[in-house]
């Protein structure tokens, strides 16, 4: 009678360790799965709208004040098929170009002759921009705003 | 936040209560495997460890600004699991272990109290890199052969495995060196099969850690240590330049030395063999692995149960085969669960890292992740047969002293880089 208390209780207690070691791991589970979902609404709470909007602040009468609003790209350029045309000797046919990349954008200078200015400092190749930011293109400055 | 980490903390007591109850239990019926009460003061010990722990826990609630409130409940989790296997498999280390613990605690505490200056230690880079070569040739040196490999330092009745401090000095070394050059090392200098390489003097220091370990490899028979080094120069170097070239090059230094040492080395051969095909000797060369097998297939999806089992068979089951009689008698759920527990461990220490904002710091929290992560897969790993088998120690888990103080070393770097 004795052994099989002794034996019960020993199976319990075996079987006790496999569950505490599933409620660890429960546990942890559930504080994982609460962290990434917090993070993920803080994630989200700071997303901004998906468009953007260059105003042209320096340049000739028929560009400054300008303001280009868009959503997933925008070109500059001299020739016809860009969105934004610039009859500039100093502009390139396709001379820059931005685009939306999760949720921010960015500008990549097309091998234009007289390059882009980010910020007046020469651009290579591709970079991320933010609101506020300023863009040299013949002789028009663009800023670009959210 | 922190009372989810207290309920976490109950997961690792009561794995600790039933696991020490069980064994108390088997010896008053006379049952085998028991823990007789009358070994020695063990329960002292274990008090000691219990409110070490609750201390601890307390000491971390209470800090502001808050430390990472998961890795410590995670880290004695492990260390429960630890505790009653060692108390079930080799009893007359119980205390020895205990003891180990109680001190890994107190340095934790000790780490947690200077934790300021944890993020200030990457200024010294040349005293790291300096300290981590003279501890590794002092084993290279002055080493005493137990257990297979060179690889301890015995003074008196003191026995250290030196690898084990080495590998924190050595991320320090790293975080330090990498984050001050980093420029230099991401320069576009020259170019060689389109990979943009520096010169060759900032590589010269990351040349000699793979020199190292490849000494340690092949004086001390230290295999295990060996690619743990390694992988850590490696995944640090990446970590800091993003540059493929560094990954692909040390690869292909990994494979033609581990070619070159197959052929010109009997032990590497043996252990590749005996991967390969462990049927071949099953009772020689090969036992340890396959008796490791035949725990893990016992065990099946819910384990035989807490010392039903017949791990002992298992040579060196205390050290780096605990794995092995975990999953006998755990079963699946036990050997999923660690596995999982050492996953989010590296996911946290990660996390840590990214959120920090300078870049020796960044270095320094992501290189003890992979510590942890290397070391921990390197030996399931290997008990496992997934990859030929390098002795190491399982982290927080395996019966050690180094180990036991160095993985609560870094444990308390960890945790004091959290504190933002």
């Amino acid at each position: 009678m004795n052994n099989i208390a002794v034996k019960i209780i020993s199976v319990i207690l075996e079987y006790g360790m496999l569950f505490w070691f599933l409620f660890f791991v429960a546990r942890l589970a559930k504080v994982f799965r609460d962290d990434i979902k917090a993070k993920r609404r803080e994630l989200f709470a700071h997303a901004l709208p998906h468009e953007a909007v260059l105003t042209c602040i320096e340049g000739d009468a028929a560009f400054l004040g300008r303001r280009f609003a868009f959503s997933d790209k925008i070109s500059i350029g001299r020739s016809d098929d860009n969105d934004i045309i610039v009859p500039e000797t100093f502009v390139s046919h396709n001379h820059a170009v931005i685009r939306a990349k999760n949720n921010l954008y960015v500008i990549e200078d097309l091998n234009s002759a007289n390059h882009t200015y980010l910020n007046n400092r020469e651009l290579k190749g591709k970079a991320y921009i933010k609101d506020g930011d300023f863009i040299r293109v013949g002789s028009l400055v663009f800023q670009f705003g959210r | 936040m922190m009372y989810k980490s207290f309920g976490l903390l109950a997961g690792a007591l009561g794995v600790l209560v039933c696991g020490i109850g069980d064994l108390l239990l088997r010896s008053a019926a006379n049952m085998p495997n028991g823990l007789s009460p009358h070994l020695s003061n063990w329960p002292f010990w274990l008090l000691g460890v219990v409110l070490l722990t609750l201390f601890i826990q307390a000491v971390l609630a209470a800090a502001r600004p808050k430390p990472d409130p998961l890795l410590f409940p995670m880290t004695m989790f492990l260390v429960s699991v630890g505790v009653v296997m060692i108390a079930r498999l080799k009893p007359d280390l119980l205390v020895p272990q205990l003891r180990w613990l109680v001190i890994g605690l107190l340095v934790l505490l000790v780490m947690l109290r200077l934790n300021n200056y944890v993020g200030k230690l990457c200024r010294y880079q040349y005293i790291w890199g300096i300290l981590c070569i003279v501890v590794l040739s002092m084993a290279i040196l002055f080493g005493t052969e137990i257990g297979g490999s060179r690889n301890w330092l015995v003074i008196g009745s003191f026995r250290v495995q030196p690898s084990e401090f080495g590998k924190i000095l050595l991320v320090l070394f790293l975080a330090s060196y990498l984050s001050d050059h980093n420029s230099v090392l991401t320069e576009t200098k020259n170019k060689i099969l389109g990979f943009s390489l520096p010169q060759l003097r900032f590589i010269a220091p990351l040349a000699a850690i793979w020199g190292i370990s490849l000494l340690m490899f092949v004086l001390q028979r230290d295999l295990g240590s060996a690619l743990l080094f390694f992988g850590i120069a490696i995944l640090m170097t990446y970590m800091a330049t993003n540059n493929l070239f560094y990954l692909l090059s040390a690869l292909l230094f990994f494979a033609v030395s581990a070619v070159a040492s197959y052929f010109m080395f009997g032990h590497v051969q043996n252990r590749f063999d005996i991967w390969l095909n462990p049927w071949a000797d099953p009772t020689g060369g090969a036992y340890q692995v396959i008796q490791s097998m035949f725990a893990f297939a016992s065990g099946g999806v819910w384990g035989v149960g807490f010392g039903e089992g017949q791990p002992s068979l298992i040579p060196e089951v205390h050290t780096d085969f605990i794995y092995a009689a975990a999953a006998e008698e755990f079963g699946l759920i036990g050997s999923l669960t660690i596995l999982i527990v050492y996953a989010l461990f590296f996911y946290e220490g990660l996390k840590i890292a990214i959120s920090l904002n300078s870049a020796d710091k960044i270095l320094l929290a992501g290189g003890i992740s992979v510590v942890f992560f290397l070391q921990s897969f390197i030996i399931i790993a290997g008990v496992t047969k997934f990859l030929p088998l390098t002795g190491i120690t399982l982290p927080f888990i395996s019966y050690g002293g180094s180990s036991m103080v160095s993985c609560f070393t870094m444990l308390g770097m960890l945790l004091a880089l959290s504190r933002k």
